[in-house]
């Protein structure tokens, strides 16, 4: 076998693209005529830089000469090195047609060595295993482009994204590339009957091929071409959006999607700063329940979950959203590029199907708040989330409580706008998180502090004191719990739990308890 | 099926003493050794050979450097394709065609009577009594150093 080392972790830890890449993917493109996404393409870039590798080391080592490979036809003149004669060079004298029932065509090589002697070969012959001579050791897995991919894609995927996204003339859509001067033109008229079909449908999805039917474009090109083209047509033009997970190319018109998909609902803004939660890890572990939060990092990216537990904040209870935390992330479908993904929600024991959509850019998923208002639920309530039999469906519900009624943190607004908290006995309809639970009998009321961003006027420290001053005089001894409060903080801005904590933790007017508990320094000690 | 009767050495084989089909002693002794090689052929193959020149050559490829060398088409046929077919040696065949039948399978490489015992099952002993006497039987001798 024939070695090459050169192509280890260090060769595509420093790989770049060079001109002679480039003219590759464009001539790949050229050549297969259809769009490849960026995968295909570098897969094929890192299989010919294996061979390319391969090649070099072989001129680098044996020169201009051939080597002999039974498989191979030479012609009279040729150098020929023989790696089974211990590299010896011979030039090939005469050529014959060979003889032997066991090979098609064989033919046979009379090859002088520099020593003066000659000898016969086989040439035109598939099956020996000197052919095998300079394959790739089977178990070397630097030259599995497949391998590669999987364990260097870190560095040569996005290098090569990068590129192709800074490439003005190449486009992108759904994660396939095309040269854009290859693509079919897309009158306008088609664009308007696409977005008449979609309105008739109120708003779709409808997929690529099916829309493209309905419009009756057709041209003498490949099919995916013509898709590819229409797609980009599309993409292009403000009237449409794509909202297909990935691997789906589905369309919406833009102008019948919900307002909170488009725009995010102004509960869910935070403008605030972000806290390096580690120094915090030990307190957010001690938030009973668990705490998805868009705004927090610390659930895992790697952590898959089937069935997710979701404790609701009032900013996602009144915006009829589901926090896109890195652990729900994972269960929604997601897309190549589509900024919102549409998708179905099923609630089975309802049997009851709606639309849901997941918004990626500011990571929250919506269409739920007709669902939250008929099933009574309100913040803290606990829905359960899992993913569906079919990509692209989500099973949501929730569990019942067994009391009508529970003692409930409550927000009354003073005349004054001034936000209050007392304990009055509620109607429950879902199982809670206490530390969470919050019933607003007047949203509409809160919302015009929202829409004054009364709370957002001032810095959230304050306003964190100021919501801890009246949840302490919920009880004798003016204990909060760090979970209530942010809890409680949400209802009037949006504040992710780390940042609750750390201005517990250091505010000189908060001590702490232990157990996440806090209360304010009497004035007096 | 003439036998030979030549004598060839002096030196008594035994049980380790290795054996071959040795086709010099055939081409001296019966001028008709390939008719009766070419029985031994497949169907497929006497097929080929019916309508070629007796002494057919063929371009046998060397399996580890591919040189190529000219050798007799129809042993070279019969060793390395015919006689490798799953039926080539029937149980109920006598011990000296079925001892032939294995050096034509084998590519004449040379086996000792305890080889050829296990090959043919019948006791090593018996083999030698067989083929290592003064009568050549279908050209199966010993190799005498």
């Amino acid at each position: 076998m024939f070695a090459i080392t050169k192509l280890n972790k260090e060769y595509w830890k420093n790989f770049s693209l060079s001109e002679k890449d480039i003219e590759f993917i464009y001539n790949l493109l050229l050549e297969k005529e259809i769009p490849l996404s960026t995968e295909v393409l570098l897969k094929s870039l890192i299989k010919i830089h294996i061979d390319q590798e391969k090649d070099n080391s072989l001129k680098q080592f044996h020169g201009k000469n051939k080597i002999y490979l039974p498989r191979d036809e030479y012609n009279i003149g040729d150098k020929i090195v023989f790696p089974s004669l211990d590299m010896k060079i011979g030039k090939v004298l005469e050529i014959r047609e060979g003889f032997n029932p066991d090979y098609v065509n064989p033919k046979v090589i009379k090859v002088k060595f520099d020593s003066g002697e000659s000898k016969s070969f086989a040439s035109n012959i598939q099956d020996h295993p000197l052919n095998h001579t300079l394959d790739i050791p089977e178990d070397d897995s630097n030259y599995d482009p497949n391998f590669i991919y999987d364990h260097y894609k870190q560095y040569l995927f996005d290098r090569l994204e990068t590129y192709l996204t800074n490439n003005e003339v190449l486009v992108n859509i759904a994660g396939s590339w095309f040269p854009r001067s290859l693509l079919i033109d897309v009158h306008v008229g088609h664009l308007n009957l696409a977005e008449a079909i979609l309105e008739e449908a109120n708003g779709g999805p409808i997929e690529t091929i099916p829309l493209m039917e309905q419009v009756e474009l057709s041209a003498n090109a490949d099919t995916k071409l013509l898709e590819f083209s229409f797609d980009l047509a599309l993409q292009e033009d403000k009237r449409f959006d794509e909202v297909g997970p990935a691997g789906e190319t589905l369309w919406f018109l833009n102008s019948m999607e919900p307002d909170s998909v488009k725009k995010v609902p102004m509960y869910l803004k935070y403008s605030g700063n972000y806290i390096d939660n580690n120094s915090l890890t030990e307190y957010l572990e001690l938030f009973e329940g668990n705490i998805y939060d868009e705004l927090e990092t610390w659930d895992s990216h790697g952590y898959e979950n089937n069935r997710v537990i979701i404790s609701l904040s009032y900013p996602h209870w009144r915006s009829g959203t589901l926090p896109l935390s890195n652990t729900l992330e994972k269960m929604f479908p997601t897309a190549y590029e589509a900024p919102r993904v549409k998708f179905k929600f099923i609630d089975e024991r309802e049997n009851n199907q709606f639309p849901g959509w997941v918004v990626r850019q500011h990571k929250y998923v919506y269409g739920l708040k007709d669902w939250y208002q008929e099933n009574k639920l309100i913040p803290g309530s606990l829905v359960i989330v899992e993913k569906g039999k079919n990509p692209g469906e989500i099973l949501i519900h929730f569990e019942k409580s067994r009391q009508n009624k529970e003692w409930i943190k409550t927000v009354l607004i003073g005349s004054d706008q001034a936000v209050v908290f007392a304990m009055l006995k509620q109607p429950i309809s879902a199982n809670f998180n206490e530390r969470m639970s919050i019933v607003v009998t007047n949203p509409d009321a809160l919302d015009e502090l929202w829409d004054k961003k009364l709370y957002l006027k001032e810095p959230i420290e304050k306003t964190i004191l100021r919501i801890m001053r009246e949840l302490s005089k919920l009880n004798p001894q003016g204990q909060v719990h760090a979970q209530e409060l942010y809890a409680a903080v949400n209802v009037v801005r949006r504040c992710p739990p780390s940042m609750v904590v750390h201005h517990l933790l250091n505010s000189p007017t908060v001590e702490y308890l232990g157990d996440l508990y806090f209360r304010f320094i009497e004035k007096d000690k | 099926m003439p036998d030979g009767n030549k004598k060839f050495s002096l030196v008594k084989p035994t049980v380790d003493t290795p054996f071959h089909i040795d086709f010099d002693w055939w081409k001296e002794t019966d001028s008709n050794w390939r008719i009766f090689l070419f029985s031994f052929l497949c169907e497929k193959h006497q097929e080929l050979f019916s309508d070629k020149n007796d002494s057919l050559k063929i371009d046998a490829v060397d399996p580890e450097t591919a040189e190529v060398y000219p050798v007799d088409g129809l042993l070279y046929t019969l060793m390395n394709h015919c006689a490798k077919m799953e039926d080539f040696i029937p149980d109920n065949l006598p011990l000296i065609g079925r001892i032939f039948r294995v050096f034509l399978a084998n590519g004449n490489e040379p086996l000792n009577p305890q080889q050829l015992s296990k090959m043919v099952n019948r006791p090593a002993r018996t083999i030698l009594v067989t083929i290592g006497g003064h009568q050549v039987y279908k050209g199966i001798r010993p190799i005498i150093a």
